[in-house]
């Protein structure tokens, strides 16, 4: 099983390196372990994360394509879909047949179809587009929600700091 | 798929080099090849076939038994291809697939009788145990049968044969006319529908009343009546001690006692002490808050989980309130105060939790106070003190209530009446906290939350309610089936045995008693009157006399028919039948009134009832006492009013207009339904409802855009936050609700009938004597007419409400005469909120003259008439002293406060309407005492628990000129009659327009074609539009009208804005003006605007109107709107029933027709060529079969024909609701393929052929034999008559009379055959295909998809779904 996940791991990362997508860097934190990746994603313009670099770690299960990574930002970002641990609650990242809420439909989730590359690319768009519907931080949810200037000069804020300014 | 398919779709080379498989991303190799087995395209296309089980796996899903898997992405099932053993011989062995097949054949028959028992069970034989069980009990309670000697009869057919003279169950007349020797079947089938009808609307009554229970349960205010009417369970001594007891077990109640009173003393000392510095702490608390509210969201969790680990503490601390000390107002704030002061030395664990609490705290403190600051604005105004005073206390009593309700819970959820208190790890003094509990919040609560978290109540319950869950498993067995059948059945008649056996036992026995009781007043009234009568004795015999003379004669008859009843107790007649159950209900509902108010005696809020099990059965019949008010307020307003409303509608509407102004006899509404009069009542509802919304729309109309806010206060406003349906109806009483209730209607009623009836009953027919509006069309009980007819005035209605420009010109119209008629009646002030000087008063003339003939040359007279007023005894003089004046002007009435808002709440209202000076000051003060009393008197015992949102609450100073009820009144009939105006108006002109473009199209048409029928018919048309009104000519023009009205506007709004455009870029120097125009477009409301783009629309200043344009953008429009209609739902909707009904026909008329010319002339035929002796073929009664009757062979002949209908809609309907969004034409072209495979096909195989050669023949015979015949229809008559029957046996046979009818045979045989044989090689082939897959296979193999097959669908439907990002 491992053996599939690595197979499968390698070649996801041959392809990234190859034919990178713009503002997605990604790839394993040491050669040893496969299963653990550092990304840097930069925020997508027009938002208040424009000019950032967050960086993430992915986190594969040794199932890899069958069940999905986890997502976790170093330092967490303010951002509703982001748990104030760091975690990324998006709905691609979640096992499919394991939804209480009856929430999500079934072609929204993890299927082994989808890769790398999806999940940050799906992490691009939901800094461009919070969900505040299905939020994972209430307090960012509801400043998004209400109060988006607050919500937008916090986030410039945490940018900065991110960028070491 | 042929085989030689199969061989090459499973090549392994068939993917590309570089195919990925889109699991692992491995390619192809020569042990693994790569399949594209569903119908995904691109990158994820192609898959191993070891990665996908695998998935499968993981999923649980497995390939071996279910029997489709689909692909997750597009939906399509997985192409799986069976492997079979080596040794599987080619040819099956015969036995085994004969016996498989007898197997299969068996099994399907099993599964078919199976889920026609239970159709069967549910459609009949639920509704006959209904019956049967039903007239079993009334038997029972009756003692005799009501077809007498017939005990099973009697048990289905109960009193319905009796009934049939009585008219209550109409439903009789109509169904069970039969002569009832034979079996009947459709009174099977209408036992079906009635009592499903019953069974149905007894469930809808029950579900929507538990609901309401429930509902009226968990709204708060139900908690805070019950705690109004019982108090509180424990004193807070009493709560304390208990609380005290749970955490120390060891402490002995002298202690217990001596702690409590320590308490008390305590509170009482720290309440007068905190009092002072309390100010000051609020401040810093605020600032700490801000602070903190300014860091990072991380904090802010952090904050947060704080918060929520001390909630319970929080709601501890509270515990510790005294329930029946809250007419000191600040008493919660100094326990809290209290409690951090406390705390402060403790650890710094402590310290760092109860900083959330503080945070609570002073959250609260903060908005007590903002509170405090709004009232305080607003102090002055003596009214909204009380306000501000009752609401203070009123939210302290809820915060202890909520407490209070909280305990309550527990209370009653803890079985062995342990007092818990929330939490019980936490419970304990302040005072006596050595150190701070270790308190490890249960999961749910780590989740963070901003906001406080809510009441704990949910939590508790949650907890409280972990049920096994209820594994619902039904399963579609031959037993079980029997078993859920005789569940049903005894749970029917368990239940009709509780609703309805019992109740009419207890109401036979009631009646009894209540009989007893009158026959003793009876008696005793008789024993008076004969003692009063022999002897004078008493002064006021006098009364008695007039009794025995007036009255008595009119209640002995009563009296007597009580007896009647009571001897002869069962009748057949629905109201007697029912009265024991009404009188048992009655009985009951009043005792569980009476029982609720005897328990709650001597207990209110001060003093708690402490009986747990008492307060538990108070709650119940509290709640049910609850439910039935609300239900009752909700029935009346939503079934009663609507129903009423549409019987008035139809009195003074559509009965005179429909049917004919001077008979009455009959409504409308009762005319349209034959079959089923009840059904008079769902039309009714609706026509009220449509009504209703139609009025309602008009009010939000004018509420939005033409007058003043508030002046509509008394009609509540969609927005209005003091909306709390529920709530209204427990808290006020039940008289006063029904009460305004029943005024409400009595104006909509006299709106209805004065405001319509008026019109249809009094000026057109009579006054005017005009036939012109009476709608002739409309009494047929045509149905598919008037269904056309409906939906085309729906439709067109719909159309001219959607257009923008209709609405603006309504808007405009009604505008216009406000202004106008507020104007004459001085009340533009209090309508449109603008003030003129000129409406202050009135003008006074020098006489008469100058008053009624010369107005203008009198109020020219005077230079200064309105700047100058004058007192009336003033002018009297002036005009003695000045003879060239000859008017003045004498200001009236009086200037008055009026609500500024139409959301103002209840109370507020009643201090409004005082006369006031200039500068807002009362003329005479506000009797405060009355409002109040008043307000109290409509609220009722509960009124101060309602919370009115009292933010609206302002008021503006409008002038009132005097007789301000009788001008009021003058303007309601004023709006009235402009509404009639516009009505009749546009109905008239749309009618005239759809006559001219009639007459537009009669002319040409006459003048090309001459006087063909369809001449004839345009004439008729419009004979009859000049005659009568026609709903569907009126649609016709307004549809024409609106579209064109709609064209011509946008065209001309067009137009001004290039112009506007135009000018701006010319007139640049004007910027200036320019800038101010559009300022005071900004600033100015909407009717301005509206006005300025009216006026513009009116002035024909725009010389460029060019007709060919116009004609150029008429056409445009006209085609944009036969698109629109062409691709709107409506249409669609309508092709739908088109096509269904095409279906159905050509369907049913085909299988009529096979079955006749089998039937008549095959088997005619055969029977007579064959048998000779069988002489009566069967012809002509061909249906006759005397086993059933009539009606029973109808029905054993339309119902497989309804059910294949059903089926075909069925069908049909999910065709169309999967692509009700393609366009029409693909539309049609999928409904044209679905009709011609199920049906077409049958037709074109049996009817067409058969007519063919009938046509075929009958010509040969014809022409063959010429002398026989006269005509062509003669030969026809004879083959279909006559030839079968006996009367033409010694005619001679000539060959095409033989081939006709050996044609139609053989087309027939033909089809049957074909069709077999379809059936059978198909059934032998899933036989073999079944028997190959139970005894040979080895498992499943991977297969590709077709590549080509479909490619048409796949390229639309199935593009493979970009995975949309929603996050969780």
């Amino acid at each position: 099983m491992s053996r599939t996940a690595q197979k499968r791991l390698l070649k996801e990362l041959q392809q990234l390196t190859r034919d990178p997508p713009p503002g997605i860097i990604a790839a394993p934190k040491t050669e040893s372990d496969l299963f653990t990746w550092d990304c840097l994603v930069a925020g997508p313009p027009d938002t208040p994360y424009a000019g950032g670099l967050f960086n993430c770690q992915l986190q594969f299960p040794t199932d890899y394509p069958l069940s999905p990574p986890t997502l976790t930002f170093t330092p967490s970002i303010l951002h509703p879909n982001v748990y104030p641990n760091g975690e990324v609650c998006i709905s691609i990242l979640h096992a499919p047949g394991s939804d209480p809420n009856m929430y999500e439909l079934p072609e929204e989730r993890w299927s082994p179809v989808q890769s790398v590359e999806k999940i940050l690319l799906s992490v691009v768009s939901m800094l461009s587009e919070p969900n505040v519907e299905s939020g994972a931080n209430i307090d960012a949810c509801i400043l998004w929600r209400d109060h988006r200037d607050d919500f937008n000069k916090k986030v410039k804020r945490d940018v900065l700091k991110s960028l070491g300014f | 798929m042929s085989s030689s398919d199969t061989q090459h779709a499973t090549r392994p080379s068939d993917s590309p080099i570089g195919a990925t498989c889109r699991i692992c991303r491995g390619e192809a190799t020569s042990h693994q090849p790569l399949f594209h087995p569903c119908k995904c395209k691109g990158s994820i296309k192609y898959i191993h076939e070891s990665c996908l089980l695998e998935w499968l796996a993981s999923k649980n899903i497995s390939t071996s038994t279910t029997s489709s898997v689909n692909c997750d992405i597009c939906h399509y099932p997985i192409q799986f291809k069976t492997m079979y053993d080596d040794n599987m011989p080619d040819k099956l062995p015969w036995m085994l697939l004969f016996w498989s097949s007898i197997l299969s054949v068996l099994n399907s028959v099993k599964v078919w009788f199976t889920i026609s028992l239970a159709c069967l069970f549910l459609v009949a034989g639920i509704p006959l145990a209904w019956n049967c069980i039903r007239n079993l009990y009334i038997i029972l309670l009756d003692g005799q049968l009501p077809i007498p000697n017939q005990f099973f009869k009697s048990l289905i057919y109960g009193y319905y044969e009796l009934n049939d003279n009585s008219g209550s169950n109409s439903i009789s007349k109509t169904f069970f006319n039969q002569d009832t020797n034979l079996i009947d079947l459709t009174y099977f089938f209408s036992i079906g529908i009635y009592n499903w009808t019953q069974i149905v609307l007894v469930i809808i009554l029950l579900i929507a009343l538990y609901f309401q229970y429930d509902m009226v349960v968990r709204e708060p205010v139900f908690a805070k009546m019950i705690y109004h009417k019982i108090g509180p369970q424990y004193t807070k001594e009493e709560l304390f001690k208990i609380q005290l007891k749970e955490r120390f077990p060891m402490m002995d109640d002298e202690s217990l006692n001596h702690i409590a009173r320590l308490m008390r003393e305590r509170d009482n000392v720290q309440a007068e002490q905190d009092a002072n510095n309390n100010n000051n702490h609020d401040n810093l608390e605020q600032e700490h808050h801000e602070e903190e509210f300014e860091n990072g969201p991380q904090q802010h969790n952090h904050r947060n989980d704080i918060e929520d680990l001390d909630e319970p503490m929080v709601q501890d601390v509270r515990e510790n309130h005294i329930p029946n000390e809250f007419d000191e107002t600040d008493l919660e704030d100094h326990d809290y105060d209290h409690q951090d002061a406390e705390l402060d030395g403790t650890s710094s664990s402590a310290n760092d939790s109860w900083d959330g609490t503080e945070h609570n705290i002073a959250n609260e403190l903060l908005s007590d106070h903002e509170d405090d600051a709004h009232f305080e604005m607003e102090q002055r105004q003596m009214e909204i003190e009380i306000n501000r005073e009752n609401r203070n206390a009123q939210r302290q009593f809820d915060d202890l209530l909520d407490r209070h309700v909280l305990e309550n819970q527990n209370q009653n959820q803890n079985n062995n009446g342990m007092p818990l208190v929330i939490n019980a790890d936490v419970p304990q003094p302040p005072r006596n906290r050595p150190v701070i509990p270790e308190f490890i919040p249960p999961p749910e609560l780590a989740q963070p939350q901003p906001q406080r978290p809510a009441p704990q109540n949910d939590q508790i319950n949650a907890d409280q309610q972990v049920l096994p869950p209820i594994v619902v498993n039904l399963r579609l067995k031959f037993s079980n089936i029997l078993t859920y059948y005789l569940i049903a059945c005894l749970s029917i008649s368990l239940f009709l045995f509780i609703t309805f056996f019992i109740p009419s036992v207890i109401g036979l026995i009631l009646i009894q008693f209540y009989l007893f009781v009158i026959n003793m007043l009876k008696n005793s009234i008789e024993f008076l009157l004969q003692f009063s009568t022999s002897k004078n004795l008493i002064y006021s015999n006098k009364l008695f006399i007039n009794f025995r003379k007036n009255l008595y004669p009119h209640i002995s008859p009563i009296f007597f028919e009580i007896n009647e009843f009571k001897n002869n107790l069962f009748s057949n007649k629905l109201f007697l039948r029912s009265l024991p159950v009404i009188v048992a209900y009655s009985t009951i509902i009043f005792m569980i009134y009476i029982s609720s108010n005897f328990i709650s005696k001597g207990f209110n809020r001060d003093n708690g009832m402490k009986n747990a099990r008492k307060r538990l059965i108070f709650q119940i019949l509290f709640g049910i006492q609850c439910t039935l008010k609300v239900f009752v307020l909700f029935f009346i307003e939503l079934l009663g009013f609507p129903i009423l409303a549409g019987l008035l509608l139809d009195l003074s509407l559509f009965t005179p207009l429909f049917v004919n102004s001077f008979s009455y006899k009959t409504l409308w509404g009762s005319q349209f339904l034959i079959y089923w009069k009840p059904l008079v009542g769902f039309i009714y509802w609706g026509l009220g409802t449509m009504y209703m919304h139609w009025f309602a729309k008009f009010i939000g109309m004018i509420r939005q855009y033409i007058i003043r806010p508030g002046v509509l206060f008394f009609i509540r406003s969609p927005e209005d936050p003091n909306i709390k349906i529920l709530q209204d109806s427990l808290i006020h009483p039940l008289k006063i609700q029904i009460s305004r209730l029943a005024l409400s209607f009595f104006i909509y009623a006299i709106f209805i009938l004065v405001g319509f009836g008026s019109f249809t009953i009094v000026l057109f027919p009579i006054v005017l004597n005009l036939k012109f509006f009476e709608i002739t069309k409309l009494i047929s009980s045509n149905f598919l007419e008037i269904w056309l007819l409906t939906t085309f005035a729906f439709s067109a209605n719909q159309f001219i409400d959607s257009k923008e420009s209709i609405k603006h010109f309504i808007r405009l119209y009604w505008n216009y005469i406000f202004e106008i008629s507020s104007k004459k009646l001085r009340l533009s002030s209090f309508l449109l909120g603008k003030d003129f000087q000129t409406e202050r008063g009135h003008i006074i003339y020098r006489n008469l003259f100058y008053k009624f003939l010369n107005q203008s040359s009198a109020e020219l007279s005077n230079q200064n008439l309105f700047t100058d007023p004058k007192i009336p005894a003033e002018a009297k003089e002036l005009f003695r002293i000045n003879p060239n004046v000859h008017a003045y002007f004498v200001p009236d009435g009086q200037l008055i406060r009026v609500p500024s808002s139409d959301i103002v709440s209840r109370n507020y209202v009643q201090t409004m309407f005082v006369p006031v000076t200039k500068d807002d000051k009362l003329l005479k003060p506000l009797d405060l005492d009355r409002i109040k009393m008043k307000n109290e008197k409509n609220s009722g015992t509960f009124g101060y628990l309602e919370d009115q949102t009292t933010e609206f609450d302002g008021y503006s100073i409008v002038y009132s000129p005097p007789s301000f009820r009788s001008r009021y009144i003058t303007l309601i009939v004023l709006i009235w009659f402009f509404a009639a105006v516009l009505t009749i108006s546009s109905a008239l002109l749309s009618q005239i327009t759809s006559t001219i473009i009639l007459f537009a199209l009669y002319l040409p048409t006459k003048l090309i074609f001459g006087a063909t029928q369809l001449t004839n018919l345009l004439k008729f048309l419009i004979d009859d539009s000049l005659n009568h009104i026609s709903l569907a000519l009126i649609c016709t023009g307004g549809i024409i009208l609106a579209q064109t009205c709609d064209g011509v506007y946008k065209r001309y709004k067009e137009i001004e804005r290039q112009n506007e455009h135009v000018h701006n870029e010319h007139e640049n120097e004007n910027m200036e003006n320019a800038i101010n125009h559009n300022h005071n477009a900004n600033i100015n409301d909407n009717n301005r605007n509206e006005n300025e783009i009216a006026d513009t629309f009116n002035e024909p200043q725009h010389k460029r109107f060019n007709f060919f344009e116009f004609v150029n953008v008429s056409i445009e429009e006209t085609k944009e709107l036969f698109f629109n209609i062409i691709e709107s739902g409506i249409f669609k909707w309508h092709l739908f029933l088109v096509f269904l009904i095409l279906t159905h026909a050509i369907g049913i008329s085909t299988n009529f027709f096979n079955l006749l010319q089998g039937t008549v002339f095959g088997l005619g035929y055969i029977s007579k060529r064959f048998y000779t002796e069988f002489r009566e073929p069967l012809f002509r009664n061909w249906l006759n079969f005397s086993i059933f009757s009539k009606q029973s062979m109808n029905t054993i002949i339309v119902l497989p024909l309804t059910l294949r209908a059903f089926q075909t809609s069925l069908t049909f309907a999910h065709l169309y609701r999967i692509n009700r969004n393609m366009p029409t034409k693909r539309l049609i072209v999928k409904f044209w393929n679905y009709l011609y495979e199920t049906t077409l096909t049958t037709t074109i195989e049996t009817a067409i052929p058969i007519i063919f050669c009938w046509v075929n023949f009958v010509l040969f015979e014809f022409y063959t034999n010429n002398d026989q015949y006269d005509n062509i229809p003669q030969v026809l008559l004879f083959f279909w008559d006559s030839r079968l029957s006996q009367d033409s046996n010694n005619i001679p046979w000539t060959i095409f009379q033989h081939l006709t009818y050996i044609s139609t045979i053989l087309i027939l045989l033909r089809y049957i055959f074909i069709n077999i044989y379809a059936f059978i090689s198909n059934w032998f082939g899933t036989a073999v295909q079944s028997v190959k897959d139970e005894i040979y296979a080895k498992g499943k193999a991977l297969e590709n998809f077709p590549d080509n097959e479909n490619e048409n669908d796949s390229q639309n439907e199935n593009e493979i779904k970009v995975i949309p990002e929603t996050t969780d």
